[in-house]
């Protein structure tokens, strides 16, 4: 597997359009959300041009993994979208704390599994662990996600350390929750 | 999943006095949450876990998770997986792993953090108090029958 990250502008040529394409496959076509979205890729208002990407392939170059990064000190999905997750606490302000959003680790050219066979795969925590690596390296000492409540329970099993930053809520049908994620570099061997 | 609606009236309490610190935490001594009321709010099966008899008899891997939340403002949210022991001849459902929670439990005496696996500990000591299992019973019954 192959680890790429860098911001719209300085990843490898046609990659963005290539993740744009594949988030639209999982995030869409697999995992059924209703987004407002051009045909066939999938982007929002979040994709900026200082918006971090982490995208995994596979050793043939088909994207099998990603995750968006973005700083909380501009406009992102949980300050934005779903600050009521929050538990009443104002949305996280910091160039030490980024969220992540648009996390996937799943090979839609492979055979299908369960989803939470998918995202407790080695990928899916590899990804992760790189994610916050690149985090990290632009000054991030915590991770904030909107997520299923599902991901709590994963990030548990792999070893992160988590803890929920607010009840769940149903939302669209699915159970969301605000998650922290503490960034500790000496767990994050590769 | 299977959410419950009911809300029991809030209460005057030590509760009252909490607040979510900046980090998500909502912080406590022991004793108030052991006097925390905690209200059902969801549970579900594991999607991957239900096996259909083999071979005439049933895979004992029937598991799920549960969400509880209090009256409380601000909320506070534990969550853990259950796992349906079918191998006594009696159906019991087992907490497994720690719980998952936004509290911080603080030492009464110096405030401090007691740290999350000490206050996972204690929250688990505190489920040991509320009939969890008959309510988990009664939602998937409803769920999945």
């Amino acid at each position: 597997m192959q680890i790429t990250y860098g911001e719209k502008t300085t990843l490898p040529f046609g990659l963005y359009d290539d993740l744009s394409s594949y988030r639209h496959e999982v995030f869409v076509g697999l995992l059924g959300w209703d987004l407002d979205t051009p045909e066939g890729i999938e982007q929002d208002q979040f994709d900026r041009q200082d918006t971090v990407y982490v995208v995994a392939r596979t050793d043939e170059g088909n994207i099998n993994g990603c995750a968006r990064l973005l700083p909380t000190t501009k406009p992102y999905l949980l300050g934005e979208v779903f600050p009521e997750l929050l538990n009443g606490l104002t949305p996280p302000s910091s160039p030490e704390v980024w969220e992540l959003s648009r996390f996937a680790a799943v090979d839609v050219s492979a055979a299908p599994t369960s989803t939470r066979g998918q995202l407790s795969s080695p990928i899916a925590v590899s990804l992760l662990k790189n994610a916050l690596q690149t985090a990290a390296s632009y000054g991030a000492k915590h991770i904030i996600t909107v997520s299923p409540i599902g991901i709590e329970r994963l990030l548990r099993h792999a070893g992160f350390r988590a803890h929920r930053a607010g009840p769940p809520t149903v939302i669209g049908g699915h159970p969301l929750f605000a998650c922290w994620i503490d960034i500790e570099l000496s767990d994050l061997s590769l | 999943m299977q959410y419950s609606s009911a809300i029991e009236p809030h209460r005057k309490g030590p509760s009252d006095l909490l607040k979510v610190s900046h980090d998500g935490y909502v912080r406590m001594t022991r004793y108030v949450l052991l006097k925390l009321p905690l209200i059902h709010f969801l549970s579900g099966l594991d999607e991957d876990s239900l096996h259909l008899p083999m071979h005439g008899g049933m895979e004992s891997t029937i598991s799920g998770y549960t969400e509880w939340l209090s009256s409380s403002v601000p909320v506070v949210s534990i969550g853990w997986d259950w796992r349906l022991n079918l191998m006594t001849g009696v159906l019991r459902y087992e907490r497994e792993g720690w719980p998952r929670s936004n509290v911080m439990i603080i030492d009464a005496e110096n405030g401090r953090d007691v740290g999350d696996d000490a206050t996972a500990e204690m929250i688990a000591l505190r489920l040991e108090h509320c009939s969890w299992e008959d309510e988990i019973r009664k939602q998937i019954a409803v769920r999945y029958a």
